[in-house]
């Protein structure tokens, strides 16, 4: 039950996510946002019909928008513990780390965060459970199990499908399980030693297949692709997000292979790139004061490895050329732990040259576009679900304040109140 | 991971919990057990050591709970949803259950019934640092007749050798206690609260096997049959110690010389009082009665003839553990500290008494004693604090500022870090 409330702030971020609007209030009925107006105009009535809630000097925002999570790993500092973990753990210490985890990222800000990848009998009763109100979470979107070839990127936790058959039965399947969206690993990745990153998994003519099925079915399709190869299979393919966009050159002494035709053809196509920069970011940092020791390369990128300055000059040059970027943190990886979406507006702002505004805009309004969310969440607007949450601070001012979250709500609910949980 | 820190607060238990020690710390080593609690004036070198300056509270060995079943929702639907859910959608409850009940200050939970495809796992993840929660004592499974009380989450057994084969099974499992229903119960209507459910030689040959494992039994018992069976079993502790009477037109037949027994053979019981409690100040406020049992609907005794019998059991020298059936309807797993509350309120202890039963006392009924439950030196660093001074006003124990488990802080000035 939520009841109807009312949310006083000084700095209201307005429903384009691009200024504030001082000293405004939310007006929230059935859990969903009715009128955002200026306190001075709020009726003298309205404290006998909802709950009024004054937030103070804080910044009110959309709540935050999480791309891309694997609820069911360990992140943490150190990456051989999240693979060993993966591979495992049983079914039950997943599920209970999923339960951890998405109440941690829940009260971090997140209002909405899509799961690209675990075990099927792990994310949907998890949802499932969120649903019944009977555990606490962000509206979660999944992916279920992504598919991948025999032995390919995340097989683990993944749906083996090696043939465009195939590829289309496993996609039906998760759909049938509860699927929201499709992830299919159109490259190797980094985080399975027996798959290759810089190598295709699937030819174009299977992707294509499986852009057909997901959009008969109505779901979207996002593929993992660190190669140059798998970029430009999705992008023929018409895979609707790019998921990390790197370009690794097939020859393993080589680095990037980027080409501006393929970038172009994506923006010209309306495709997204999620470039998970946050957690890469983090890892630099804590790596370079010497927190913890140094990656340690997969063996088919060892031999050239990429500098970050090279990968965040060619993600520049595709924003440029139109490419529109959602926020994913790849939560669940070695630092990209549950409490640090924030990290995606930060990098977008620190390494690609988005704006404050447009980094925020970025986390909220934008991703939920590209999660085909936007006429349910994603801004402080009348019609949609009341999903807020505050920071101490401007983030418009300094975009690290964006980890300093202080009040929650999610589909009309608080959940969390001057920095102490409700949940 | 723990380190090595000074915890100071204007009062700490001693390590008798009966009475204060003033502005002294307690110092942890690396282990994350307590090295000394010592005036604070007399903290000498503190080099290497991080200090929390508590301040103005009351600081408490973490508390114990002698009896909870993590996988049950605590509200009018926990039957329902034990008998309709899924394994996972239980595994996820306990999860939230277990956070709750360490945040509360419990430190230590002794799980007296959930399903073992749950419970296990959950203490598993909690001791791997998976999910946060307090060190667990785990029955598994409660071993019950077929369609006995808490079947559906119980190991049916009817025999005496079934029985004695599922007490081998939870061990193997990782049982540290066994739990028993001696008798039926209100929560299960497939079963009969006034009626025994074994013999007591069946009884006895659990305790002879749980024994024989290294472990010990206790009996859910409401019926007086049933308590007879378990003090002839010599079962070593009995839940709710009900002393309901077989004819259903009489409410209780309470028997001073079973107590007697009881208390000459150092039977504890668990008199799951501050669940009566909780369910009264729930009803205070507008909340609709429990279910009741048909077993019980023509003669429920009434809570003032509950407590007088309670009383008198401990007259006569029964001790008590402090079980609140988390779980049940408003017993949640925040609720701990009513124990306490309950046994100065309905049964005449000093609030020392009460916070000793929470703590030591408890702590020696699971057998737990040289770990926990008491701040001295040696013993692992499970700590909680309150604003307030419970030896004064009980009550103050019900919110923790600060909990600290083996060492390691997860709720400082009232904030949580996990």
């Amino acid at each position: 039950m939520t009841e109807n409330a009312v949310f006083k702030a000084n700095r209201v971020a307005n429903a384009e996510v691009t200024a504030w609007l001082p000293d405004h209030a939310v007006i929230v009925e059935n859990g969903r946002i009715s009128d955002v107006v200026s306190q001075s105009s709020i009726a003298d009535g309205i404290p006998n019909t909802h709950e009024v809630h004054d937030l103070g000097d804080v910044s009110l925002l959309p709540g935050l928008i999480e791309a891309h999570a694997h609820m069911h790993t360990a992140a943490g500092p150190d990456p051989l513990y999240t693979q060993q973990s993966a591979f495992n753990d049983s079914k039950e210490f997943f599920i209970m780390r999923a339960v951890d985890h998405i109440r941690t990222t829940l009260l971090s800000g997140v209002t909405t965060m899509r799961d690209l990848g675990g075990p099927s009998d792990v994310v949907f009763p998890v949802r499932d459970a969120v649903r019944a109100g009977v555990i606490p979470g962000p509206r979660l979107q999944l992916a279920g199990a992504p598919i991948t070839t025999t032995a390919g990127h995340c097989w683990f936790f993944g749906s083996e499908a090696d043939t465009a058959e195939e590829v289309v039965r496993a996609i039906r399947e998760q759909v049938k399980l509860g699927a929201d969206l499709i992830k299919i690993m159109s490259t190797g990745g980094m985080f399975t030693p027996t798959a290759n990153p810089r190598s295709a998994q699937y030819p174009v003519e299977t992707l294509r297949a499986a852009v057909v099925e997901a959009e008969r079915l109505n779901v979207q399709i996002v593929s993992h692709c660190l190669a140059a190869d798998g970029v430009r299979n999705c992008v023929e393919a018409g895979i609707h997000t790019l998921i990390h966009a790197r370009w690794h050159d097939s020859d393993f002494r080589k680095g990037l292979a980027y080409d501006p035709d393929v970038a172009q053809m994506a923006a010209d196509k309306g495709i997204w790139a999620d470039p998970t920069t946050g957690h890469i970011m983090i890892g630099d940092v804590r790596i370079s004061a010497g927190d913890v020791p140094p990656r340690v390369p997969h063996w088919a990128v060892s031999a050239a490895t990429v500098p970050e300055e090279e990968h965040d000059a060619v993600l520049r040059d595709m924003r440029e050329r139109g490419v529109r970027f959602v926020t994913g943190l790849d939560m669940g990886m070695a630092h990209g732990e549950f409490d640090m979406s924030a990290a995606n507006a930060w990098s977008f702002v620190e390494l690609l040259g988005f704006s404050n505004w447009e980094a925020m805009a970025a986390s909220t309004v934008d991703t939920a576009e590209s999660l085909r969310l936007a006429s349910e969440t994603g801004a402080i607007k009348a019609g949609l679900s009341a999903d807020l949450m505050a920071v101490s601070g401007d983030p418009s001012n300094d975009i690290k304040d964006l980890f300093n979250c202080t009040d929650v709500v999610v589909e009309g609910r608080l959940v969390k109140r001057d920095g102490r949980a409700l949940v | 991971m723990p380190e090595p820190a000074i915890f100071k607060a204007s009062r700490i238990a001693n390590q008798d919990n009966d009475g204060w020690l003033t502005d002294h710390a307690v110092v942890v080593d690396v282990g994350g057990r307590v090295e000394a609690v010592i005036p604070s004036s007399t903290l000498a070198d503190t080099s290497g050591k991080k200090t929390y300056e508590l301040g103005d509270v009351s600081l408490l060995p973490g508390l114990i709970e002698a009896h909870s079943h993590l996988h049950v929702s605590p509200d009018l639907d926990g039957f329902a949803n034990i008998t309709t859910e899924t394994n996972d959608r239980m595994v996820m409850r306990a999860v939230g259950a277990a956070r709750k009940a360490l945040l509360s200050g419990v430190t230590t939970m002794r799980d007296i019934g959930s399903r073992n495809e749950v419970i296990f796992p959950v203490r598993d993840a909690i001791e791997s640092g998976v999910i946060p929660g307090p060190r667990l004592q785990l029955a598994g499974t409660p071993i019950t007749t077929t369609a006995g009380h808490c079947w559906m989450f119980g190991t049916e057994a009817d025999t005496l050798e079934d029985v004695v084969r599922v007490v081998r099974q939870q061990v193997k499992l990782g049982a540290n206690v066994i739990k028993i229903m001696a008798s039926g119960g209100n929560f299960t209507p497939t079963s009969n609260p006034r009626m025994t459910q074994y013999p007591a030689e069946t009884l006895r040959a659990a305790v002879v096997e749980a024994e024989r494992l290294g472990i010990y039994v206790v009996a859910h018992a409401h019926a007086t049959a049933g308590i007879r069976n378990c003090i002839d079993a010599g079962i070593h502790q009995i839940i709710h110690c009900r002393w309901l009477s077989s004819d259903p037109t009489v409410a209780m037949d309470y028997d001073p010389e079973g107590a007697a027994r009881l208390a000459d053979e150092g039977t504890w019981v668990d008199p799951t009082i501050g669940l009566s409690v909780l369910g009264a100040e729930a009803r205070a406020a507008g909340a609709p009665q429990r279910r009741l049992h048909w077993g019980v609907a023509a003669a429920r005794p009434s809570p003032e003839q509950t407590i007088e019998v309670l009383k008198d059991m401990r007259d006569k020298g029964v001790r008590y553990t402090t079980g609140l059936d988390m779980g049940m309807a408003y017993a949640d797993y925040d609720k701990s500290a009513y124990n306490a509350i309950s046994f100065v309120e309905s049964l005449g202890y000093t609030p020392w008494e009460a916070i000793a039963a929470s703590t030591s006392v408890t702590a020696e009924a699971l057998r737990v004693n040289g770990t926990v439950g008491s701040l001295q030196s040696g013993m692992i660093a499970d700590m909680m604090s309150v604003a307030g001074d419970p030896s004064k006003d009980i009550r103050a124990l019900a919110i923790s500022s600060d909990v600290v488990k083996g060492g390691v802080p997860v709720k400082l000035g009232g904030r949580a870090f996990i």
